[in-house]
């Protein structure tokens, strides 16, 4: 029986496994082909297709890093996270540029340390940035904000895109129906879902609200590390 | 004298681009394990890149036997594997093992840094 709780999806997931291996290797020759022709004729159009094709190894690797998530060793421990905001902002500027967007982070006054698997919490918030600047509307800047609530740590992206769905159906819908999220038709909310994945296995919870003029803020409620956090200010 | 250098990769489109890559050495390519053996076997290499799967296997067996030649046990290896992020450098430098790249995120730029860095001392 399927609960509310975990999706469907992650019932089969040697299958998942299994497919995200078969697109690895044309997925990177591609990204290879296409970096050898940016070198020769410095075309957009290989940029781009590089980038489609990097856009899709992080999801294609990330879904075998869930399948991985159980066996495999991810220790957390204390993670500084203006640093990996900035570092999540630098590694995404060449998209950012390329798609007319616009990542704006809003500098906390100290430093916020939590605890989490830095790999996986990087693969998160490049997640999460991906689905913005994939949906945003490019008039208004992305936003990633830290903020304090209790001993816990807010990471949260918000765009200002078309309202989506509540994270409840995107988990009912995903791996049954093959229907993208209603008005945001190039995401079937798998992304979403891979990170909610992630955000357990450190601790910590995935939260969606929906805004009533545009957009949503995905948010990463953490655990903070308050000794650290101390020591860093 | 260019350096030569073996490239073990059973895509063929994917060895052709790594091979326009170093187009300032003389590599071979070997689609399989076996192949790669028989190249060994008549040639001398400065280098061997290597994809961790393998048709009909994985490259440790191949590493296995270049170890316990004392002419090839000095090659160095570079993995070159979509399955780099499960492999350890540490676990695998006894094998040989110089470098492991990232198939997913590998550049041009890095392959010939790589391998310009890890060719075998004359």
């Amino acid at each position: 029986m399927q609960s509310e709780g975990n999706a469907a999806l992650w019932n089969d997931i040697p299958t998942v496994l299994a497919a995200a291996h078969e697109l690895k290797s044309p997925l990177v020759l591609i990204r290879q082909l296409a970096l050898q022709l940016e070198k020769s004729e410095e075309s957009i159009q290989a940029a781009r297709i590089r980038m489609t094709a990097e856009r899709s190894l992080q999801l294609v690797e990330s879904l075998t890093r869930v399948a991985r998530l159980e066996d495999a060793l991810f220790e957390c421990e204390p993670i500084n996270l203006s640093e990996l905001h900035e570092d999540v902002v630098h590694e995404l500027t060449p998209l950012t540029l390329a798609l007319g967007q616009k990542i704006q982070p809003v500098a906390s006054k100290r430093h916020v340390v939590v605890v989490g698997n830095r790999s996986l919490l990087r693969s998160v918030l490049l997640g999460l940035c991906d689905n913005a600047l994939t949906h945003n509307n490019p008039q208004y800047p992305i936003e990633l904000r830290i903020s304090r609530r209790g001993d816990r740590v807010l990471s949260s992206i918000r765009d200002f895109g078309p309202v989506t769905s509540s994270l409840t159906t995107i988990r009912r819908s995903v791996g049954r129906t093959p229907q993208p999220i209603a008005s945001r038709p190039r995401s079937s909310g798998l992304g979403l879902l891979i990170a909610e994945q992630f955000a357990r296995h450190m601790d910590a919870t995935l939260t969606l609200r929906r805004h009533h003029t545009a957009g949503v803020t995905l948010a990463l409620e953490l655990p903070a590390s308050k000794q650290l956090s101390l020591l860093a200010i | 004298m260019s350096p030569r250098i073996l490239l073990i990769e059973d895509d063929r489109w994917l060895a052709d681009s790594y091979v326009d890559v170093l187009d300032e050495y003389d590599t071979d390519i070997a689609m399989s394990g076996q192949e790669a053996i028989d190249l060994i076997d008549s040639n001398e290499y400065d280098l061997i890149i290597a994809d961790i799967m393998l048709e009909y296997g994985v490259v440790i067996d191949l590493l296995h036997e270049l170890q316990a030649y004392d002419d090839t046990a000095t090659i160095p290896i570079v993995l070159c594997s979509s399955l780099a992020a499960n492999v350890r450098l540490a676990d695998v430098m006894a094998y040989g093992v110089v470098a492991v790249l990232d198939k997913s995120t590998l550049t041009p730029k890095l392959l010939r840094e790589t391998v310009e860095g890890n060719l075998r001392d004359e």
